[in-house]
């Protein structure tokens, strides 16, 4: 760095710089460990035995690395009564979480493209109808809700979610896609209509291969969503038919007088670990999405 | 190629009228240039005749065909955008095909037409890249072989050359014209720039305010602008435009006085039936800058048609071929070309001759010309 450069992080002296550094770090790192003890803590009870987390500390490392919670919350753990441990649950809210993602993000980015790029009479209004679905309080929609998977016969089903959180994560959905595909040229619209495509030949052709940004984007929020989405879950769905939110807390709940830490610990992880991969995988495309748009070019 | 009519073509935007009944005829094989300001409406008649805009009312007739409901793919028309819109996510070549594989036009046909007009167009070593790898020239061209490969009837180029540096602008306007001469398809090309208009066109139509102005080819543009807005439009510099009383005391003759007292009074050499009218009032005299003269250039006598008129130079723009003169005259600033080594300095008095055969006249009211 020569001297007629201006370099803001360099303010000050050598000396008061590494002080400045070094309280920044330091800040850092515990705002950190904040975030991650607990998953550390969690993480290594599930490897304890319940005999040495009752005979010493409950915050400890593993004496034995003993793997026994694992299967045990797997497939034999009792949930509110049903001891098939918890994968019944855990591939319930996979067979939710899919169509789910898929179909919301299918529509959101149809929606997307329909008003951004075929604008007809009282689109605006269209959209903002859509967006104000993003603000209607969960609680609000419960009873609407129940009376329409009522009357569907879709009550108490995982494809009776599956419509519940397509029609919820709509909103943000379209959204998203749609000041994405603001940015998208409109003479490439034109030029390809006069090439002789349609609306669904340039939606496939021209705009779909420059909408894997804000696709990564979508999905990710929305998996992560009806995922972790507990409200609706717990409400429309019971028994075998619980996805894993609820059933997680049905494993929690006080059943015996012997609390086994390491198996809840077991669920916690089991239950957290799609959303951490599918953010560990496609993260940085996440953050990438976030702000594509936000510069030109 | 086809031939194109526009007739009675109006447009809304909501309350906002862009277009206001235009009429344009277009012959086949002819070069229409739309030239204006930016607002004047010459985009949006474009987008209406490529099928991308609805027309409130009013004909659009490609060939025979009136193609008002006709969509913009079966219309047989080709674009050029001034983004170029080339597809970013596809390589040259299946930019080029894309339209033919939307028609379902077989592959072999394909590659023959791709083959064609690559290297027609000189890109046949670009077919597999992407747009973002080209330089501006290079996407230029492949949005022309875009439009080329379908062998439309009718081209219609939005701007093209305004994303282009100076340089390439001109040589891509040559490549233009080139490109016109060998295929003769009729073309219609919008443009803000008055020099690509006249450069390029059979024929012009200047539009302001949703109307054309006058539809005429270049020279006519030029020599005879419709009214006072042609007049100041078209040139790379706007016509002089000074107001003057219409005398006539056996010849016509025009007198231009100023505040400061000095007046002028110029021979009009070939007077038009229609001036009758305006003896004793005011009319405005047009003078295009090429058309003033040094008095000294003269040897002797004055002819009948020259004007003579003495003025105080305030400023002096060389541009190395020739020097702009800008002086004042009648209250009006004016400009003059001269040559380099004839130019007067700043705060010279000198005295010019004005070729009034050029001269026009327009109506101060109607701001039209007054003559055929």
């Amino acid at each position: 760095m020569s001297d007629e450069t201006f370099d803001h992080t360099r303010l000050g002296t050598r000396r008061q710089q590494l002080v400045s550094r070094t309280i920044i770090y330091g800040i850092l790192l515990a705002f950190a460990a904040i975030y991650l003890l607990p998953l550390i803590v969690v993480f290594l009870t599930s490897f304890r035995s319940i005999e040495d987390i009752y005979g010493g500390s409950l915050i400890a490392f593993p004496k034995s690395f003993d793997l026994s919670a694992w299967g045990k919350v797997w497939s034999t753990g009792c949930v509110g009564g049903n001891c098939q441990g918890i994968s019944p649950y855990f591939i319930n809210s996979v067979q939710l979480v899919i169509p789910a993602t898929i179909i919301s993000t299918a529509i959101g980015a149809i929606n997307g493209y329909a008003l951004t790029k075929w604008r007809f009479r009282g689109s605006e209004f269209v959209f903002a109808f859509i967006l104000f679905g993003v603000f209607i309080p969960g609680q609000l929609m419960l009873l609407p809700w129940a009376w329409v998977l009522g009357k569907l016969g879709l009550a108490n089903t995982t494809a009776g979610l599956v419509m519940v959180h397509v029609v919820l994560g709509l909103g943000f959905v379209t959204l998203f896609c749609r000041n994405y595909y603001m940015n998208i040229p409109d003479e490439l619209i034109k030029a390809a209509r006069i090439d002789g495509a349609g609306f669904w030949t340039i939606f496939r052709r021209i705009v779909l291969p420059l909408s894997p940004p804000i696709l990564v984007v979508v999905v990710i929020w929305q998996f992560t969503h009806i995922w972790n989405e507990f409200l609706f879950a717990t409400t429309f769905t019971s028994g075998y038919n619980k996805p894993i939110t609820p059933a997680l807390l049905a494993m929690t709940a006080p059943q015996t007088d012997l609390k086994e830490y390491n198996v809840e610990s077991a669920a916690v992880i089991i239950a957290a670990l799609p959303t951490l991969l599918i953010y560990f995988f496609a993260g940085r495309y996440f953050m990438r999405g976030l702000t594509a748009g936000s510069l030109k070019g | 190629m086809a031939s194109l009519t526009v007739s009675n073509l109006y447009k809304n935007f909501g309350s906002v009228e862009v277009l206001k009944g235009i009429d344009l005829e277009a012959e086949a094989g002819e070069f229409i240039v739309l030239v204006g300001p930016s607002g004047c409406g010459k985009s949006t008649l474009l987008s209406i005749i490529a099928g991308l805009e609805h027309a409130s009312g009013g004909d659009v007739i490609i060939g025979n065909r009136i193609v008002n409901d006709v969509h913009p793919k079966d219309r047989d028309i080709a674009m050029v955008f001034q983004s170029y819109a080339l597809y970013p996510t596809m390589t040259v070549r299946e930019n080029l095909t894309f339209g033919l594989q939307v028609r379902r036009v077989g592959k072999t046909e394909q590659a023959d037409a791709v083959k064609r007009v690559s290297e027609f167009l000189k890109i046949d070593q670009l077919l597999d890249r992407r747009p973002s790898q080209l330089s501006g020239g290079q996407r230029q061209r492949v949005a022309m072989g875009r439009a080329l490969v379908r062998n439309p009837v009718l081209f219609l180029f939005d701007e093209p050359l305004s994303n282009l540096d100076a340089k390439l602008r001109v040589e891509m306007r040559t490549e233009i014209k080139k490109l016109h001469q060998a295929l003769q398809t009729t073309v219609v090309y919008v443009t803000h720039d008055q020099i690509e208009a006249m450069t390029l066109a059979s024929r012009i139509a200047v539009m302001h305010g949703g109307q054309i102005q006058q539809y005429a080819d270049p020279q006519t543009t030029y020599e005879k602008p419709a009214n006072t807005f042609v007049a100041g439009f078209m040139g790379a510099l706007p016509m002089n435009l000074v107001r003057g009383t219409l005398t006539n005391d056996g010849a016509h003759r025009i007198r231009v006085s100023d505040d400061n007292g000095s007046s002028f009074d110029l021979p009009i050499p070939n007077p038009h039936g229609g001036l009758a009218a305006f003896v004793g009032s005011e009319v405005i005299l047009g003078i295009r800058s090429e058309n003033f003269g040094e008095r000294a250039e003269l040897n002797g006598e004055v002819p009948p048609h020259m004007g003579v008129i003495d003025c105080n130079v305030e400023v002096t723009e060389p541009t190395g071929a020739e020097t702009m003169v800008v002086f004042r005259f009648g209250n009006e600033e004016m400009v003059a070309r001269v040559e380099p080594d004839r130019a007067p300095r700043p705060g010279d008095n000198i005295r010019l001759t004005v070729d009034m055969r050029k001269a026009c006249l327009f109506d101060p009211k109607t701001e039209r010309r007054i003559g055929a």
